[in-house]
């Protein structure tokens, strides 16, 4: 066995502590050490030559360099060995640096330190054996567990990258949590709105096969080769044939009724009855003219106050719940009083690169003083009328290519004195 | 049909198919009535029902009745286009008709799912959407998709924790990546903190090794002290402008060794900005000792050399360098890239609270903000480590949240920066760990311990014995000499009507605000918006959170908005496999429905080109016969196809294919029949 030690400098970095010609000479009498050298830069370019010359015309067959972290170098020695012929797994590497030079100030012990550090070494490389690195091939595929917006997002960029992707749903439908939700913090968006167009990608995809209903029982193997085992749950409806069209539903005999709040005994106290009254019977005691009803309320009230809300549940049968659900899912709706200029602000994308968060702020300090329920303030997302933008509705009136400058001049033209 | 150049002169022949979506529509609509209805339009050749047309016999249809009839428009009325449009686009081209020779209705979403209670107005309702389509369908043209191959290169711009996360996962994806980095290290600001919260591993032992792997990486080509200038272009060509500044220091021959620094004249009189002023360098540096790469750079703004030509009788450091690197002759180096795409991992500053007198920062050296702690408190800061000012540990310690944070004044950051809780929590915990006879007092709005390990992380340090004292928002906080005539240090803390606290070191947590040049300087080269909080503005918050507005750039960490380490790098790991996808696909496919100028029409008036919110359209002259004209010209990898310049042009000079002013028209003029 030929064992060849090199000790590098590091320009002072490690000369400057230890003294390298004395580690050097120390460690040249070791039996099967047959060459020790240092130098200014082991990892340059003629350091390294220095190595691959000794190899090839020394024939040593191990080589341990003493320097810096192996985390820097450890690659470019192993390099030099197997460029210069040696399996480059019997290379052995000593940090004199960071664990010896640049920690300790005193030279004499510094270098009896770094001496110890690079004879363990050698003696770790004489027994050193050939190693080879093995490469394993890797499946190009990749399986997503759980459709929620997270699984949903994972296997839709894994797939437009172009591999295959299995998605593999406990649950009938992808969707996941976020599908439950009604509205999103806190911009608002409505929750169904954002997700279902990635549903329809995901089924869409053609690099994504979708396994609803069905749950991962077992995984073996590692990275690049694991083998995972589905069950797919029977769902008893042939997937190929259903078209969701869900007469199964209606005709199952138990099917799901919903239970509706007990009516009160007696009709709540409403203001302004006669008028709501009048409103009802204007619109036939119908359930089709809920939005009808609630819109003109909204016109009278400028908000929808709860108790014709209440009122409109007992006299129509129409659950509290589903009036509320059309009460907030229309923008046109409000359950706060609007004030008698009711501003709209557009912070839509069009309108919003234009400025239009400037203009909001200018319209919130511009009615800042005025009394209450003269104003009230509300953001949307877009009032179809982009290239106009920023825009502003004030009641029903558009305003647009609105300017900061000109926020004061639209506002005291409303006429708010008369 | 003024603009309809191309219109085709072959007699149209339409084919309509109404699907019945088993039940779904057919239940509602009389969907027999409707194809009745349909054999009575103009152009209309056949119509037929049937109950699934997406299925493969309701594609088969299609594409016979093409062969054998002949058609050259197809109609479908069915679901919604974002459904099956793709699935009928595919059945034309099979049946061998250019697939935008195709329209969809959607009876089903917008008719017979929300007007069950009225099948008859339903029906009415189907055959006017259907109407409507055919007029539309009569005035299509055929059209090409076209495709436009991309660099398989990306940018980072942006070297700390998020810039080298991006790097290294576009990297470990194949692709060549440039890391771009205004300073003279990759490392960013994590390479400044010394412990990471909340499980207090060393910053630097958790940064370097990446730090090292982005140097080593044999794909990521490292352009520290560079910076950005100029951006063109567009997904999968980009052409990316950088200047190298001259560090005066070859970095071929520097080793590292510092004999430069030490060699220098004006040695320990540079107020080093990696301990943020707190100790002094000399003119040649390194940030700090792990820096990657280990080159040294003589700082151009002090250097005797280089500002007066002259440095003693001959410059010290030349003499000391034993590898010969000092070259003061060097100049910025300008270079130009094309990569496919971007990443924007351009990072934050930290609030400066001189801007609030009432903290006494800037006043009272004692008064520190919690990045200066961060550097006391490291062991590779000015102090070694130790928590001392002027060489005086303290003894009692408030750390006030909120500083620039949570705002409510008008102009003020009135977001919540999301880190200042647990890192004040963690200052917390390293007073009490250094000094454990110390009295610690956290003065907080808001405890906000929302992350993993969150929580347990505050109780560990409350029951550490650190105090924690609410305070009101709205409550100003003043900071006062104790004695104003001693010097003994004291400072008194006063917020309300509370009874006044005494320190003799104050901690800032002070609030993650946009860098100062990120909506002046990167925003604009790269043409990406920042919101009102001065943060860059992501393409949806919601569902494309790292995406831009704009194809192909992506954000990663702080600049997009105050976020901590883990957020950071899971953002940068997303940021870098988006910014992969296009590299990986190895070309861009564009729909044709864009933008397309009518020259004749348009007169270069540009009232289209500020409201375009994609930067796809340039104001251009060229010379015609002799006269310059003006006019506007597309690029069709960044133009979306919105319409807002069609909506725009008072002229009809510009169009979205597609979607033609004549087309629309028709289609409205069909739905008030007045055809």
């Amino acid at each position: 066995m030929k064992i060849g030690v090199y000790v590098c400098e590091c320009g002072i970095n490690i000369a400057a502590t230890v003294d390298v010609e004395k580690v050097v000479e120390y460690v040249k009498d070791i039996p099967k050490v047959a060459v020790t050298r240092y130098y200014k830069y082991m990892c340059s370019d003629p350091g390294q030559t220095l190595i691959k010359k000794d190899i090839e015309e020394l024939g040593l067959d191990r080589v341990v360099v003493a320097s810096c972290s192996p985390r820097m170098h450890e690659l470019t020695f192993r390099t030099v060995c197997k460029e210069a012929g040696l399996n480059p797994f019997c290379f052995e590497m000593a940090n004199i640096r960071e664990q010896c030079s640049w920690v300790h100030k005193d030279k004499e012990r510094g270098t009896e330190k770094a001496i110890s550090l690079v004879m363990s070494a050698v003696a770790r490389a004489a027994l050193l054996e050939p190693l080879q690195m093995k490469k394993v091939g890797v499946v190009p595929n990749a399986m997503v567990i759980g459709a929620g917006i997270a699984g949903i997002q994972a296997a839709l960029d894994i797939a437009d990258t172009g591999y295959k992707t299995y998605l593999v749903e406990r649950t009938a439908s992808v969707g996941g949590r976020m599908s439950q939700l009604d509205k999103t913090f806190p911009t608002l968006d409505c929750s169904a709105c954002i997700l279902t167009p990635k549903m329809v990608d995901v089924a869409r995809h053609p690099n994504i096969e979708l396994l609803t209903y069905s749950e991962v029982e077992n995984i073996d193997g590692y990275v690049g080769n694991f083998k995972v085992r589905v069950r797919k749950r029977a769902r008893s409806v042939d997937e190929s044939k259903c078209t969701g069209c869900g007469v199964c539903t209606e005709n199952c005999p138990i099917s799901l009724q919903i239970q509706l709040q007990d009516k009160p005994d007696e009709a709540p106290v409403v203001r302004d009855r006669e008028y709501i009254e009048e409103l009802i019977e204007k619109n036939s005691y119908h359930e089709g003219p809920l939005v009808q009803i609630m819109l003109e309320v909204n016109d009278k009230y400028r908000y929808l106050p709860r108790d014709v809300l209440e009122y409109l549940s007992y006299k129509l049968e129409i659950p509290m719940t589903t009036i509320y659900r059309v009460a907030t899912f229309y923008k046109s709706f409000s359950l706060e009083k609007r004030g008698k200029f009711h501003i709209k602000i557009c912070l839509g994308t069009a309108c919003h690169v234009r400025g239009a968060r400037n203009i909001l702020d200018r319209v919130k300090s511009s009615i800042s003083g005025a009394e209450e329920g003269l104003f009230s303030i509300e953001t949307v997302n877009c009032l179809g009328a982009c290239a106009l933008g920023p825009i502003m509705v004030i009641n029903d009136e558009v305003h647009g290519n609105v300017t900061v400058d000109n926020v004061d001049k639209i506002i005291s033209n409303l006429g708010v004195n008369e | 049909m003024s603009i309809d150049e191309n219109s085709e002169s072959e007699e149209p022949k339409v084919g309509v198919y109404v699907c019945e979506c088993g039940i779904n529509i057919s239940a509602v609509v009389d969907v027999q009535d409707v194809s009745k209805y349909n054999e009575t339009l103009q152009n209309v050749v056949t119509s037929k029902v049937y109950k699934y047309m997406c299925s493969d016999p309701g594609q088969n249809m299609i594409k016979k009745d093409i062969e054998e009839l002949g058609l050259n428009r197809v109609v479908v009325a069915s679901c919604s286009p974002r459904m099956h449009e793709p699935t009928f686009r595919n059945a034309v081209a099979d049946g061998g008709l250019n697939p935008y020779l195709f329209e969809m209705t959607n009876i089903r979403e917008h008719c017979s799912w929300v007007h069950k209670d009225s099948p008859e107005e339903a029906t009415e309702k189907a055959k006017d959407l259907i109407r409507m389509a055919v007029a539309k369908a009569r005035l299509l043209e055929p059209l090409e998709k076209s495709e436009v191959p991309v660099e398989p290169t990306a940018v980072v711009i942006g070297a700390g924790i998020a810039g080298i996360q991006a790097a290294l996962s576009i990297a470990d994806n194949g692709f060549k990546v440039y890391l771009v980095e205004r300073t003279p290290s990759v490392g960013g600001r994590m390479s400044q903190l010394d412990k990471t919260f909340p499980t207090l591993d060393c910053s630097a032992c958790i940064l370097t090794p990446r730090m090292v792997d982005v140097a080593r990486h044999p794909n990521i080509e490292l352009l520290t002290y560079s910076e950005v200038t100029e951006v063109s272009g567009y997904i999968g060509n980009f052409s990316v402008k950088i200047t190298k500044k001259p560090r005066y220091i070859d970095i071929e021959k520097c080793v590292g060794c510092g004999l430069c620094a030490s060699a220098c004249r004006l040695t320990g009189r540079i107020p080093n900005e990696f301990n943020l002023g707190m100790d002094k360098r000399a003119v040649p540096y390194i940030p700090f000792p792990q820096a990657v790469p280990l080159k040294f750079t003589i700082d151009g703004s002090r250097c005797l050399m280089v500002t007066r030509g002259k440095c003693g009788d001959h410059p010290l450091c030349a003499e000391a360098c034993d590898a010969d690197a000092i070259d003061f002759e060097q100049k910025p180096e300008e270079i130009e890239l094309k990569v496919g795409t971007i990443v924007i991992a351009s990072g934050f500053d930290m609030y400066d609270p001189s801007h609030k007198p009432e903290y006494g920062y800037g006043k009272y050296k004692n008064v520190i903000t919690g990045l200066e702690f961060e550097r006391l408190v490291s062991s590779s800061g000015p102090t070694g480590g130790h928590i001392e000012i002027e060489g005086v540990e303290p003894k009692n310690v408030v750390l006030i949240q909120c500083v620039g944070s949570r705002e409510r004044e008008e102009g003020g950051n009135s977001y919540c920066s999301r880190v200042c809780c647990m890192y004040t929590a963690k200052h917390g915990h390293l007073i009490h760990e250094k000094i454990p006879d110390a009295n610690i007092t956290i003065l907080y709005t808001d405890v906000r311990a929302f992350g993993k390990g969150f929580e347990e992380f505050y109780n560990r340090v409350k029951g550490e014995g650190v105090n924690y004292v609410k305070r009101e928002l709205e409550e100003p906080i003043e900071v006062v000499a104790k004695n104003p005539e001693g010097d003994d240090n004291l400072l008194m803390i006063k917020s309300g009507d509370a009874p006044p606290l005494e320190a003799d070191m104050v901690v800032l947590a002070t609030a993650i605000v946009p860098r100062e040049d990120a909506k002046k300087k990167i925003g604009q080269v790269l043409k990406i918006s920042t919101g009102a909080d001065g943060f860059f503005l992501e393409a949806h918050p919601k569902l494309r959170p790292i995406d831009t507005i704009t194809s192909g750039i992506f954000l990663a960490g702080c600049g997009q908005g105050p976020k901590d380490i883990p957020d950071t790098v899971a953002q940068a790991s997303g940021a870098a496999k988006r910014a992969a996808i296009p590299l990986a696909q190895g070309r861009v496919e564009l729909e044709p429905l864009k933008s397309f100028l009518v020259d004749k029409n348009c007169d270069g008036c540009a009232y289209c080109i500020d409201p375009c919110p994609y930067n796809a359209l340039t104001l251009i002259e060229y010379m015609k016969k002799g006269d310059m004209k003006k006019t506007v010209q597309v690029t069709e990898a960044l133009c979306q196809g919105c319409g807002v310049c069609q909506a725009t042009c008072p002229k009809q000079g510009i169009v979205v294919k597609g979607f033609k002013l004549a087309q629309l028209n028709a289609m409205v003029d069909a739905a008030l029949e007045v055809a």
